[in-house]
């Protein structure tokens, strides 16, 4: 019995502010995000992740309020990706998926991009993905051209120079939705495109 | 349960307890010595409890191992710049610790990174003002904090 009060008497793991945050943020700001970090934990969720994007918050000037809110916005981004994705996804994959959804794209395609890609890591081809959606496509033309690429099993080196490609055929428009399309049929024809 | 913390469980107990040789040769003469098979359950059941607070233990201190790391060069032709860093998830997006070195005669710019297994955003800051996402990799738009940010996977 005395054994098992000094085994419970030990601190666990996760209970302690991560130091970085102390060292950067203001105390307010740092106990905001160490609580939103707690929360996630218990939700078995990566905090890292969370810790970082307030890190990147402090290092181009955002206000504390900003940064709590970017930390709010990626831990319900990794919550939701891992409802769509699976629950054995990565921690890339679940920033990854967060990447996707926050820069437009379709909820539903994360489960469909799960099932074509099988067992291989989403974390490259989702940030692909997300890549095509910052350079303009429409979320249903990056997530078909997406799902079709992982059914053919593209490689990831393929996958990223299949997007800066796309950067140079410019602004996306009917011209170029056609060159996109060609693009996907001879690449998932095994034709590998390189720069 | 995470798989993480099922999967650190199994391996911290598959692992021997060590033990000195005069604590094992000890109790070996005591198992052999007991008169009766209660005091020698009751010395087992005492090893057994020892080795759960050790694998406790071991959890609470974590992995022993560290993970692999790989090196990744990064380039950036950059042919204005006076000064160039890269900041991001593997140098806790810290402005300065990471510099890119002028390759000789030429505007690019280039370090070598030693990162693990992960997705890690980073860019580029040139001249300690201006950030440049990655030519050569995916990038997103950044909602929190604008502009791009550039994504590196190591698998």
């Amino acid at each position: 019995m005395a054994l098992l009060v000094v085994v419970l008497a030990l601190p666990t793991r996760g209970v302690a502010q991560d130091p970085r945050l102390a060292a950067r943020l203001d105390p307010s700001t740092a106990r905001r995000v160490d609580s939103l970090v707690q929360l996630n934990a218990r939700a078995g969720l990566p905090g890292e992740p969370l810790v970082q994007i307030a890190l990147e918050g402090h290092s181009k000037g955002a206000t504390g309020e900003r940064i709590v809110a970017a930390v709010e916005a990626l831990g319900a981004g990794m919550a939701r990706s891992r409802d769509l994705l699976g629950p054995g996804s990565s921690s890339a994959e679940l920033v990854a998926g967060a990447m996707w959804l926050r820069s437009g794209g379709a909820p539903a395609d994360l489960s469909e991009f799960r099932t074509a890609g099988g067992r291989r890591s989403l974390a490259l081809p989702l940030s692909v993905a997300a890549d095509l959606l910052k350079l303009g496509w429409p979320s249903d033309e990056a997530g078909t051209a997406m799902r079709s690429l992982l059914e053919a099993r593209v490689a990831d080196a393929d996958l990223v120079a299949f997007s800066k490609r796309l950067d140079q055929l410019g602004k996306p428009s009917a011209r170029t939705a056609d060159a996109l399309r060609q693009e996907v049929v001879r690449m998932t024809a095994g034709q590998a495109v390189r720069p | 349960m995470s798989d993480g913390l099922i999967a650190r469980v199994a391996r911290t107990l598959r692992e021997p307890v060590p033990v000195s040789q005069g604590f094992d040769r000890r109790l070996s003469e005591r198992l052999a010595g007991a008169a009766n098979a209660r005091e020698r359950r009751l010395v087992r059941r005492a090893g057994l409890a020892v080795a759960a607070l050790l694998a406790f233990l071991a959890l609470q201190l974590g992995p022993v191992s560290s993970p692999a790391v790989r090196p990744v060069e990064l380039v950036i032709d950059l042919p204005e710049a006076g000064s160039v860093t890269v900041v991001g998830d593997f140098n806790d997006w810290d402005r300065s610790r990471t510099r890119l070195e002028r390759v000789a005669h030429s505007s690019r710019w280039r370090t070598t990174l030693r990162l693990g297994e992960g997705l890690y955003r980073y860019a580029f800051l040139v001249d300690g003002e201006q950030w440049f996402p990655d030519p050569g990799r995916p990038s997103a738009a950044d909602p929190d904090f604008g502009g791009q940010v550039s994504v590196l996977a190591v698998e």
